[in-house]
């Protein structure tokens, strides 16, 4: 059998691992155009990178690293850049004179000045080691005044971009990103509203779905609902971040689930008409969702509301976009037959039966 | 003149551990300067270029090194080379790779990269690769299967094992069902079925072997048999991989037999800090259970903070562990054991969310009653 070929076969096995890849750089703002600071490189990813052991002995001597300063300084400049206000910065690495020790592994130090010429957001973008270990990350930090911001560069993101704002809004726009992010890319989140968008076209008359006829009436009742869908998970996502309420994230979970099944379940099997404090309900589920995915991003020590808000604020901002496109192409079909009795009903099926698939899922 | 050289011999092996503690510290020594071009910065015994670099002539060499690479990197302090073997397929093309054959390996390849990285729906993607051009491939089906049931998928795993009946020899395939039947159904049922089956058709001689005795092993344990599930499972270590070891130390110090752990692991000879995330939490458990010096303890610690700052949340399931019995915080503990159950839903996974949870409750219970601040 073809997996019977995994028996162990012999490798040299070198005297010291290598289990983490991690470089550091730090950097502190002298003046508004100007940054100092220090980038740290493992000898063993720059020997992969760069062979510094000329003499193939395993053993790296300080005399073998100075002899390859000028690729080092090359390797550097093809691999980190810097950007303050979109421009690019100049990046300048004095002699090598020291070695650092990090986790009993050796460490190139590489003093860094960064001149830029306007003031603005700080880009910076790094490449180094991604393409020999996908593991790779650089822990950043820069120092601005009374503020430390720490990032982490990854082969994923391999470009941090740091607000010049004061301290009140630092990292608000980054937590603005990522409420638009989540809420974009958060499913069942999504099919929710959704569900509530295809009969937000349409009002209930003798028991049959008749489509709404004034666009300030469906504009409305769009309001009144996501409002409420709004203001609910504000409610419970600003109270779980901030620890003040703390229910299982299964439950909260399953919960999600259920809730866009009966979403979608009532468009069709019509239970509740009005479903306002339904929508609020639910939304305070919701709420606690987006919550655990800020807790995942992890709030800053100071500014944890200003974080807080700002995810919200994304999160609103999403489903905003998300309206905006929709709204308007169910209004134009909301007269079509088709899309009382077939479309709509359908969409809520499918909506309905993924609902189902995520219920059990987290069951 | 014997009491002497006892008193050296102390003196020396005082020294000497002074010397090793200094050498292990982490990396917050101040900057240094050699004081000499001769001086020799770092030793690696051995060229990094003769391990790092493969000296691979075809596609097929390539493919081949990067399998020995995989294999190897299961071995404790060995998984750097899972790093390696990446670099090794990242440098291939599929232009490169012309033969049917080749080409399954170099998926097959990358599902169990994409595995050990915790990319469960990329790995998946390279298997349904490898079963389009071999459907019949064994080993793309168990860890197709393995893959599904770690994210809680039980069906997709039911399937892919009932795919290898008439495809694989009988033992295979119903070991593979009934390790989906022991999540799906229960470990009860499904363990004296294994284990009537390992007697009816004997031993493998094989890597099947320590994947029965793993599998015979964790029925055992999700029973609360802790001493049968020790049993199954056998030494020497330095022959087994990460998994199998570490599933050993679990069983041992639910055994309360945390110096066999110490004993077995430090046996390795790996420096502590090149030692594999899991193994070092349970050299840590086994010292605390111990009440000795919080030797192992504060390496983890170093260990964790890293990973923290990393964000490796691959690693959830130890660091959550970690504030759980180790230094406890049953805020983080609750927030990584949340980050892993994203991933990995086996068993233990859930045991851990349980655990945290119950945790943060006994946390906030006990705040509300001395009308502590929680956030």
């Amino acid at each position: 059998m073809k997996w019977v070929l995994c028996f162990l076969l012999a490798l040299p096995l070198l005297a010291s691992g290598h289990q983490l890849s991690t470089a550091y750089m730090s950097l502190e703002r002298t003046d508004s155009s100007v940054l100092e600071g220090q980038l740290q490189w493992r000898l063993y990813d720059l020997e992969r990178s760069l062979r510094l052991d000329s003499n193939r002995d395993g053993k790296l001597t300080w005399g073998e690293i100075k002899a390859r300063e000028a690729a080092i300084g090359q390797f550097l400049g093809e691999r980190l850049s810097v950007a303050q206000g979109g421009v690019t910065c100049t990046l300048n690495s004095a002699s090598l004179r020291k070695l650092d020790r990090h986790y009993a592994e050796p460490y190139l130090l590489l003093p860094l000045q960064v001149q830029c010429p306007i003031s603005g957001d700080l880009t910076i973008r790094y490449m180094a080691f991604f393409n020999q270990d996908a593991d790779h990350k650089l822990l950043l930090s820069v120092e601005d005044g009374d503020s430390a911001i720490s990032r982490v560069i990854s082969a994923q993101q391999q470009e941090v971009t740091i607000a010049s704002s004061d301290g009140f809004w630092q990292g608000f726009s980054d937590y603005v990103y990522q409420g638009v992010v989540h809420i974009l890319i958060g499913w069942d989140h999504i099919l929710f509203l959704l569900c509530l968008l295809l009969v937000a076209v349409l009002s209930r008359r003798d028991h049959q779905w008749q489509a709404r006829v004034a666009k300030r009436e469906i504009i409305l009742y769009t309001l009144t609902i996501v409002t409420a869908f709004t203001l609910a998970h504000s409610i419970t996502l600003t109270a779980t971040a901030l620890g003040w309420i703390d229910l299982p994230s299964r439950w909260v979970e399953i919960g999600i689930a259920a809730t866009v099944i009966f979403a979608a379940v009532n468009n069709i099997v019509v239970l509740f008409w009005r479903i306002g404090w339904i929508t609020f309900g639910f939304g305070l589920l919701h709420g606690m969702g987006f919550a655990g995915v800020l807790g995942e991003l992890g709030l800053p020590q100071q500014g944890k509301l200003t974080a807080v808000v700002g995810f919200n604020l994304g999160v609103e901002l999403g489903q905003l976009v998300i309206i905006a496109l929709l709204l308007p192409v169910l209004m134009l079909c909301r007269n079509g037959q088709w899309y009382r009795r077939w479309a709509m009903p359908a969409g809520s099926v499918l909506i309905a039966l993924l609902g189902t698939r995520w219920l059990l899922e987290r069951l | 003149m014997k009491a002497m050289t006892r008193t050296a011999k102390q003196w020396l092996l005082i020294a000497f551990s002074l010397i090793l503690g200094v050498a292990a510290l982490p990396g917050n020594a101040k900057p240094y300067t050699p004081s000499h071009s001769d001086s020799v910065v770092v030793d690696w015994g051995e060229p990094v270029s003769t391990a790092a670099s493969l000296p691979a002539q075809s596609a097929a060499d390539t493919l081949r090194w990067a399998a020995r690479q995989v294999v190897q990197a299961k071995k404790p302090g060995q998984s750097f080379r899972y790093a390696l073997a990446q670099q090794a397929l990242d440098e291939l093309t599929l232009a490169q790779i012309t033969g049917a054959a080749e080409r399954v390996e170099l998926w097959r390849l990358r599902a169990s990269l994409a595995q050990h990285s915790h990319h469960f729906d990329e790995a998946q993607d390279n298997l349904q690769q490898v079963l389009a051009l071999a459907p019949d491939h064994i080993e793309a089906r168990l860890m197709a299967a393995r893959i599904a049931l770690l994210s809680g998928e039980v069906e997709p795993a039911e399937q892919h094992c009932q795919k290898l009946l008439g495809v694989s020899d009988l033992l295979t395939a119903s070991a593979c069902l009934l390790e989906v039947r022991s999540v799906s159904a229960s470990a009860e049922q499904a363990y004296p079925a294994l284990k009537r089956l390992v007697e009816r058709s004997g031993w493998p001689d094989d890597a099947r072997r320590p994947w029965l005795e793993q599998m015979l092993a964790s029925m055992a344990e999700r029973q609360g048999k802790f001493e049968e599930a020790a049993q199954w499972l056998s030494l020497p270590v330095g022959e087994q991989s990460v998994s199998y070891l570490s599933q050993w130390a679990e069983l041992q110090l639910r055994l309360d037999k945390p110096r066999r752990v110490m004993h077995a692991i430090s046996s390795l000879e790996i420096a502590p800090d090149n030692l594999d995330d899991v193994l070092l939490l349970q050299m840590a458990l086994a010292e605390n259970m111990l009440g000795e010096e919080n030797q192992w303890q504060s390496r983890m610690e170093r260990r964790v903070a890293l990973r923290e700052a990393r964000n490796d949340w691959q690693h959830a399931a130890h660091l959550s562990r970690y504030y759980l019995d180790i230094d406890p915080d049953a805020q983080r503990a609750l927030f990584w054991a949340r980050r892993n159950i994203k991933a990995a839903r086996e068993p233990y996974d859930k045991e851990l969310l349980r655990r945290a949870e119950q945790a943060a409750l006994t946390r906030n219970q006990s705040m509300d009653r001395s009308g502590g601040n929680r956030s």
